[in-house]
């Protein structure tokens, strides 16, 4: 038997096609079975698997010399794979590098969308059914308690999933650039169409207050404006609705410009103190460019609000970065605690043996001195005193050669056991 | 210890302040601001420390020394900068406020720090004094913040998602914090203006003698009178409320270089 090593095997997005990812994904009973199978072998001692569209990793603690091999055995049979199909998609990962991957996947700096919150909760209910099920222990539950911290950390101490980043969550952030609350503020769709539908909920649910729907077709426009709770409007009605709305989102299937400086302007010189916010979706475009050079009016098209969602996405990177030194110092402190962990077992055999020395040599020698009870007591003491401060030194120096060189840890707890005298396990 | 030692370590923390922020300006790194925020803080006690010492050791009469002038400058600077910034997240205007902090602390650490004649200065003279730096330092931030405003504006307009796109809250936030800045710095001024009044009575039995810089001070009341009345009555917000404070601003450099740096013949000059 080697020593504990904490593993992962996976596939995600970076390495693996979705019908691989498919393949190897596990979902309910599946999942529960497949982790008693997998905790039933005699190489794995903890394990738990996340299994989301984005990823399948199982995670373990074996002793085993080849760590890998029955976890990637079972995974041939059980799937039905081939052993070429898991050396050319997934990732072996052990100590270290397992523990870091799995602080960057549940702080979501490995997600596709670095940031996105879901995998937090994919994360905490793969721990969750594993300590269900018995599958996690000593290691895998500090692990998994440690990258939920630390995901927490990040989450709240970098900017990693503030900036919007998809097209309905850009115009909602652009608003909130220019009216800071969205409370009380009104917005108006003009046409009808899923990404514009999608932008004025995202609207209503930051604070919005009321919905203005303008339609061709007066039937449609009420239609959608009975979704919203708003009022609808004609689309003869359109210089009025202007002069109401803070936000208007357009996305019309008409071939020319619906919003003109003929019928924008004067509306905008209806409302000097408030600023208007057009957010054009239509293609061909339903705002006509030339508005952008008014004061107290800011347009923005489908182009540029995907620039704000690649310019989020890069802030967002900066921000992982920041988010890595954070895990850095958890991926340590854990390797550490896993260290200690693994040295504890000789601590307490060496402690053990000593104590039985002591006991043995007292029992055979305390009768014949012929000590009274208080004396015999005392010598009782003495002899733990001794012990205690002998072993002091040998352990503590055993303790952070083991903690603070890998490669020569085995090596160390060689000669220590050599020199105690202390059996093989 | 002598005032010095703390003018010029104010000096060099609101240096130290200035540099990160810039940085942070540029890389966008918040520790750059945390760094910034620090040492403008232990530079607001350097600088507070080297105020008391001159007062503690040249009475109230120091203050209108131009050390005590620009001591006075920088840490009200500094004050209004720290309360504003960590209220409404404003750490980027750290960049263009710290300079002005930066540069008052310079001067004071060169410039002289004994009065030109005998002031029996009082409370009343204290309040005067006080509330004008007060007064411009809140008209010196509502300018910063205006120049990021319409920085901001621009970019928002131009489609520039720049490090002002990322890190600045929102236009009205900046909007409704300029416009306080201005009201709290008119609300100084007044103060000022009024402590003033009474102290010149005191000392020359007059109320007010058409000096400069009385005369100045009155146009820049004015001009800030008519920016809050437009603000609230003439819908002049946005861009326009942020013109509007810069002039307002320019007013108050012009007065304070013109009459207290460069003219010798008014009694608030440092000169002669």
């Amino acid at each position: 038997m080697g020593e504990l090593t904490l593993c992962c095997l996976g596939v995600s997005h970076k390495t693996a096609p979705v019908s691989v990812r498919e393949k190897f994904s596990f979902k309910g009973e599946e999942l529960e079975d497949a982790l008693l199978k997998l905790n039933s072998l005699p190489e794995v001692d903890e394990c738990f698997i996340l299994s989301t569209c984005n990823r399948v990793e199982v995670y373990f603690a074996t002793r085993a010399n080849a760590p890998f091999k029955g976890v990637i055995d079972f995974l041939v049979s059980y799937k039905n794979a081939s052993v070429e199909e898991i050396s050319k998609y997934f990732y072996k990962k052990s100590q270290q590098d397992a523990v870091r991957h799995g602080f960057y996947v549940a702080s979501s700096l490995d997600s596709m969308v670095v940031g996105e919150p879901q995998i937090v909760g994919q994360f905490k209910d793969a721990f969750s059914l594993a300590k269900e099920l018995g599958t996690v222990g000593t290691v895998l539950c500090r692990f998994c308690e440690t990258a939920l911290k630390v995901s927490k950390r990040v989450r709240t101490e970098t900017g990693i999933s503030k900036n919007a980043v998809s097209i309905s969550f850009a115009a909602v952030e652009l608003a909130k650039k220019i009216f800071g609350e969205l409370a009380g503020k009104r917005v108006a769709i003009i046409g009808a169409g899923e990404m514009a539908e999608l932008a004025v909920r995202h609207l209503i649910s930051n604070g919005a207050s009321e919905v203005l729907v303008v339609n061709r077709t007066l039937e449609k426009a009420r239609k959608l404006a009975q979704e919203f709770g708003g009022r609808a409007y004609p689309l003869t009605e359109l210089p009025t609705v202007l002069k109401l709305a803070d936000i208007v989102i357009s996305s019309t299937g008409a071939p020319g410009y619906v919003l003109t400086p003929e019928n924008v302007v004067p509306a905008l010189k209806s409302r000097p103190d408030r600023p208007l916010f057009l957010i054009d979706i239509a293609v061909p475009r339903d705002v006509d460019p030339a508005l952008n050079d008014y004061d107290g009016l800011y347009l923005y098209d489908i182009d540029d609000l995907q620039h704000v969602v690649e310019a989020n996405i890069k802030e967002r990177l900066k921000e992982a970065e920041v988010a890595k030194e954070i895990i850095e110092e958890y991926v340590q402190r854990f390797m550490k605690w896993l260290r200690e962990l693994e040295i504890a077992p000789l601590i307490a055999e060496l402690k053990e043996k000593a104590e039985a020395i002591r006991r043995e040599v007292l029992q055979r020698r305390l009768p014949k001195l012929g000590l009274t009870p208080e004396q015999e007591a005392e010598v009782d003491n003495i002899t733990r005193i001794i012990i205690n401060k002998l072993l002091h030194q040998p352990i503590t120096s055993v303790k952070r050669k083991a903690v603070a060189e890998e490669e020569t840890r085995s090596q160390v707890v060689q000669i220590f056991r050599e020199i105690f005298g202390l059996g093989k396990e | 210890m002598k005032p010095q030692v703390f003018v010029y370590s104010a000096a060099v923390l609101y240096g130290i302040s200035t540099l990160h922020y810039l940085l942070y300006l540029i890389f966008q790194k918040e520790k750059l601001a945390v760094v910034g925020l620090y040492s403008a803080r232990f530079g607001f006690l350097t600088n507070l420390a080297a105020l008391i010492l001159l007062v503690l050791n040249g009475g109230g009469a120091s203050l209108f020394t131009p050390k005590g002038a620009f001591l006075l400058l920088g840490i009200s600077v500094v004050s209004v900068f720290l309360y504003y910034s960590t209220k409404h997240r404003l750490s980027l205007s750290g960049a263009f406020l710290m300079p002005w902090a930066t540069v008052s602390l310079l001067v004071a650490s060169f410039s002289s720090g004994t009065p030109k004649v005998e002031l029996p200065v009082g409370t009343v003279g204290m309040v005067h004094i006080v509330s004008a730096f007060l007064g411009y330092s809140a008209f010196i931030f509502a300018g910063v913040l205006s120049v990021i405003y319409l920085i901001f504006e621009r970019h928002l307009k131009k489609k520039k998602f720049s490090v002002f796109f990322h890190k600045l809250p929102s236009l009205s936030l900046l909007e409704t914090v300029i416009y306080r800045a201005i009201t709290v710095g008119f609300m100084f001024i007044t103060v000022s203006m009024f402590a003033g009044a009474v102290w010149s009575e005191r000392l020359f039995g007059t109320y007010w003698s058409w000096h400069p810089k009385q005369v100045a001070t009155l146009i820049s009341w004015f001009v800030y009178a008519g920016v809050i009345h437009l603000y609230l009555y003439g819908n002049w917000k946005g861009k326009r409320l942020c013109y509007l404070s810069l002039a307002g601003l320019s007013v108050i450099m012009l007065n304070f270089i013109g009459v207290n740096l460069l003219s010798s013949k008014d009694i608030h000059s440092f000169k002669g």
